[in-house]
């Protein structure tokens, strides 16, 4: 008879055993799900196992701990509690019998076998890497985060095509502000795509927009060498396990990231466009700073349009017809202040009769003869005025084109940041639209060339724009969800509650990541992928997500480590950046 | 797979009969229990009465039971083999023993090296050779008293067989007309298995006090009476041999020494009474202690009738509640007196070794200091171990004289025989 103890500690993967399948008719093998005896108490929901065959040592199937409990022979609470209310003066304590659910993430073997005998378990190894994502070809692994085991740190992909098309492309991560580290993750993840496409040559630029004080802007600060990087970790985690902060060292050691980090930020390749009056643009270098701002003909009519309007209502049906009618006769070729004059030259002549010909009515002929109600042009040219007003920072009034953001001057740098902090709502609409629809146009005319370039859009906060209501900005975004795969466009989200986000946008979400989320949140149905480890999502600690991918067959739970900048700030400074 | 078993069903396969499909154990292991309704006077002298209370207890230095010794049986018919008219059951016996032990100051229970699990064919071989003339015998050794039978159960890798047809000196029990009463069949294998457990028990025993050593101080705990076992001592080595007899006290007090047994199921309660044990509180039990000089035989089967008083007056028993508080609020048991728990120690625990401990006649004085002390330690390991409360049904006597740490031992040698078991079956159906 094989002795428990002879089951535990047989060689293997330098990961020695830690339990095996307990099949009963309590506890049955299934295809999808088995239990399994450990000894370990450390061996946390959403962590993935190695499934061993005793015999021949080799690993039969992957597998993710769905739940874990313990217990004792102890038949009833009150047996216990007899013993604490004597004091604890007991030798005894009972042992604890530790039982794993594990649910199977990938058989290895071409015809899988139902695992109904005491395989071994045990954690992952690095050694398990290929193993495990051997169905993800070397050229589309993208780096997800780490799955850490013990003392080794496991890394852990995405399928290039799944987040960046073409076969799906909008990832999105969701979770509570502050405990969630989503944005964290969202730099861990552009750090990585970039460095994915430098590995295989595929060009990838990526635009993030900033809308919470330095959080992308501060992505240019990255420790110069990994001493650098250790140096600071130490300030950056005090109080925390040293074990802790040199497993982040070596995620960022291991992955390569950190170098390729500090490479794009010595050679200026994260380009920061602000905005005129951006209270942050002076600690910004000039060197990899750009200015922007609008001139009406710099700005598709969707974009205008979403500026002006906040919401629809009945007015706005007219407001925008007309100014339908003023982009058709090619008003917008000009500047704001003269589109401005326009609607006063409209209005005036409308109110005099066309009989009496007055001067330069000719000039806005075509809309008179539509003949506008007055009304809606003076409600419009209110409109018009009060926008001007209120996005001073980002239109210029006076000239027909200004410094917009360009596709060629996205796509001539690896990453670049948006500022939109400080801006209103009608001014980040207004930056938001104008670039996604620029980069629209500049990868439909990259395709109708024949190149390929892929273009990843990070919007933090997706349900501002893409919320469950009406929303101005928010065609475009569903627009690029549901075809921007085709397109080589890719959008990487972040929000506190993706059920607030508009369920066209959400549904086309092939990868959903979680980091801390409420139970509450957690009840809605766009969790169910996560299966009985959607709970896990309330209790996920900062750096730790929960992911489900379509190439997994099983969410995974992933460690990544702190963002390099936070990392960099806590070495003293906040001198200028870069 | 089980060591040997493969021959041992492949030989079961061949024999003419009927296959018993789904087998379902007959017996395991039972609790030894001591006698009730005794006919001969029974010799005791009631030594002392003592309390242990919990203030008294120092937890940083005081000893607690180390090691945890008991042993599980399950007798398993597996099939019936036609002789003349008559079915007659073949049995697989399986058996599992073990020592287990915890941290010097407690903690939970973790598996020794000492661990016996093994199963064997049962049938009455010779009683059905004398009716059928010829027979095909078992694969592999027979166990038989001349065999080093714990050293078979233990180190032998091929298949064991025993005869239930003959006792383990060698005499016949079953012949060939005694096969068409099944009853007795049955109960020749079931009784077979018994004493094969209580060797294997005391077999452990054996193996973990010289592991230890001499000098070891750690006290054992064992489950049942160990005295009346102490027959089967030459069955698991000559050297052990020697204390069915206490041929040589030096080495008899050796492996006597701290071992104290735990007996759950006290059916004969001493003439002189226990009635301060019912004065026992959740904080303060009472002891009451006896030395029993005579062996009381109920309960004990005809394999055992050489046990004899000999190795019961080596004894002192100390009678207990182990839970008062949970005794006289339960209102579930039938009295107070069947609440109550025996505690074997052997003399060797608190004599010295120069003294002629061994003598029927040597008085155990708890006045003496060295004495007092030590019997002391074990009453307050003993007080140490009542709690958690085993898992039993309302009712059932575990939960008012079982140690939990014996009834976790027992769990876990069950469980070895229902892995056994399992690929018993598993090789039955194939």
């Amino acid at each position: 008879m094989v002795s428990i103890s002879e089951m535990l500690n047989s060689g293997g993967c330098s990961s020695e055993h830690i339990g095996f399948v307990a099949v009963t008719k309590e506890t049955p093998a299934r295809f999808a799900t088995i239990k399994a005896f450990v000894r370990v108490n450390d061996l946390r929901p959403g962590e993935p196992v190695a499934i061993i065959d005793p015999g021949s040592g080799a690993v039969k199937a992957f597998g993710i701990v769905e739940d874990m409990q313990g217990y004792t022979m102890v038949g009833r609470l009150s047996d216990l509690a007899l013993s604490e209310a004597t004091g604890s003066d007991s030798s005894t304590e009972p042992t604890v019998i530790r039982e794993a659910s594990i649910r199977i993430l990938q058989y290895l073997d071409e015809r899988p076998v139902l695992l109904d005998r005491a395989y071994r378990v045990r954690r992952l190894c690095p050694q398990d890497s290929e193993m495990l994502w051997g169905s993800i070809s070397e050229r589309r692994r993208i780096l997800a985060g780490f799955i850490v085991s013990g003392n080794d740190i496991v890394p852990a992909y995405y399928h290039a095509d799944y987040i960046m098309g073409p076969e799906a492309a909008h990832f999105n991560i969701g979770g509570k502000t502050g405990l969630a580290t989503k944005t964290s993750y969202l730099k861990f993840l552009v750090f990585s795509v970039i460095k994915w496409s430098k590995e295989v040559g595929e060009a990838v630029n990526v635009i993030l927009f900033n809308v919470k004080r330095l959080d992308f802007i501060d992505m240019v600060r990255v420790p110069e060498s990994l001493e650098d990087l250790k140096q600071c970790m130490e300030n950056w985690g005090r109080g925390l396990p040293q074990r802790e902060l040199e497993l982040y060292v070596r995620m960022y050691k291991e992955s390569g990231i950190h170098e390729v980090a500090a490479d794009l930020a010595r050679r200026g390749m994260i380009r920061i466009y602000h905005y005129e009056g951006d209270p942050y643009a002076e600690r910004i270098d000039k060197r990899i700073s750009n200015k922007y701002k609008y001139g009406l003909s710099d700005l598709t009519e969707e974009a205008l349009i979403a500026s002006l309007f906040e919401e629809e209502d009945e007015a706005s049906g007219l407001q925008i017809n007309l100014l339908h009618s003023l982009y058709k006769h090619g008003y917008f070729k000009r500047s704001f202040k003269e589109l401005s004059n326009i609607l006063d030259l409209i209005r005036l002549c409308s109110i005099k009769s066309r009989d009496q010909n007055q001067k330069g009515c000719d000039e806005v002929r075509y809309i008179i003869d539509q003949r506008p109600d007055i009304r809606t042009v003076e409600a419009l040219k209110r409109r018009l005025e009060g926008f001007m007003d209120k996005a001073s920072r980002v239109i210029d009034r006076n000239n027909p084109s200004s410094h917009p953001i360009t596709y060629d001057a996205i796509r001539s740098n690896p990453i670049n940041v948006i500022q939109l902090y400080g801006l209103n709502d009608s001014e980040k609409r207004l930056v938001v639209i104008s670039v996604l629809k620029e980069v629209i146009r500049g990868l439909e005319e990259e395709q109708r060339s024949g190149k390929s370039r892929r273009v990843v859009v990070v919007i933090d906060e997706l349900n501002k724009y893409a919320p469950r209501t009406k929303s101005p900005i928010k065609d475009p975004i569903v627009e690029i969800s549901a075809r921007g795969r085709d397109l080589g466009l890719s959008i990487f989200s972040a929000e506190q509650f993706p059920s607030e986000v508009d369920s066209q946008v959400i549904g086309n979400t092939s990868t959903i990541a979680i980091g801390r989320t409420d139970y509450a949140e957690l009840d809605e149905k766009l969790y169910r992928s996560f299966g009985t480890l959607k709970t896990l999502g309330a209790e996920l600690g900062k750096g730790e997500i929960m992911v489900s991918h379509p190439v997994y067959g099983s969410p995974l739970v992933l460690r990544f480590p702190p963002p390099l900048d936070d990392i960099m700030r806590s070495c003293g400074g906040d001198d200028l950046i870069w | 797979m089980v060591s040997g078993l493969s021959e041992i069903l492949d030989y079961v396969r061949r024999l003419k009969g009927r296959d018993i499909v789904s087998p379902r154990p007959e017996e395991e292991s039972e609790d030894i229990e001591i006698a009730g309704e005794e006919t001969r006077d029974v010799d005791e002298e009631r030594i002392c009465a003592r309390k242990v209370s919990r203030s008294s207890i120092k937890l940083e230095d005081q000893r607690t039971f180390r090691y945890f010794i008991d042993g599980s049986v399950s007798s398993l018919p597996i099939k019936a083999v036609s002789v003349g008219n008559v079915e007659v059951p073949i049995h697989l016996i399986c058996i599992a023993a073990g020592a287990f032990e915890r941290g010097v100051f407690g903690g939970p229970l973790r598996p020794t090296e000492h661990i016996v699990s093994r199963c064997l064919l049962a049938l009455p071989y010779a009683a059905i050779k004398d009716g059928l003339g010829q027979f095909e015998r078992p694969p592999g050794r027979e166990l038989t008293s001349g065999s080093g039978v714990y050293e078979d159960l233990k180190g032998y890798r091929g298949p064991l067989w025993i005869d239930t047809s003959r006792r383990l000196n060698g005499s016949r029990a079953l012949n060939y007309e005694d096969l068409q009463m099944v009853g007795r069949v049955r109960s020749r294998a079931a009784n077979l298995a018994k004493v094969l457990m209580r060797v294997a028990e005391l077999g452990v025993l054996y193996s973990l006090k010289e592991a230890l050593g001499m000098r070891d101080d750690n006290l054992i705990l064992m489950d049942g009476p160990v005295a009346p076992i102490l027959i089967y001592a030459n069955l698991v080595s000559d050297r052990f041999g020697g204390v069915r007899e206490i041929s040589d006290p030096h080495l008899a007090y050796f492996y006597l020494r701290n071992v104290i047994s735990a007996v759950k199921r006290v059916l004969k309660i001493p003439r002189g009474g226990f009635q301060e044990v019912f004065m026992s509180r959740e904080d303060e039990l009472v002891y009451v202690i006896y030395r029993m000089r005579s062996f009381i035989r109920r309960g004990w089967g005809e394999e055992d009738e050489e046990a004899s008083d000999k190795h019961t007056s080596i004894m002192i028993s100390a009678f207990t509640w182990l839970r008062p508080s949970l005794l006289t609020t339960a209102g579930d048991i039938w009295s107070y007196s069947s609440g109550v728990a025996r505690f074997d120690i052997p003399i060797p625990s608190l004599a010295n070794e120069d003294e002629d401990w061994y003598m029927p006649d040597y008085k155990v004085d708890v006045n003496r200091r060295d004495v007092d002390e030590k019997l002391d330690e074990i009453l307050k390991a003993i007080y140490r171990e009542r709690y958690p409360i085993p898992s039993a049904p309302r009712g059932s006597i575990r939960r008012y004289t079982e140690l939990y740490a014996i009834y976790e031992a027992e769990l876990r040698l069950k469980a070895l025989i229902a892995r056994a078991r399992s690929s018993i079956g598993a090789g039955i159906h194939v």
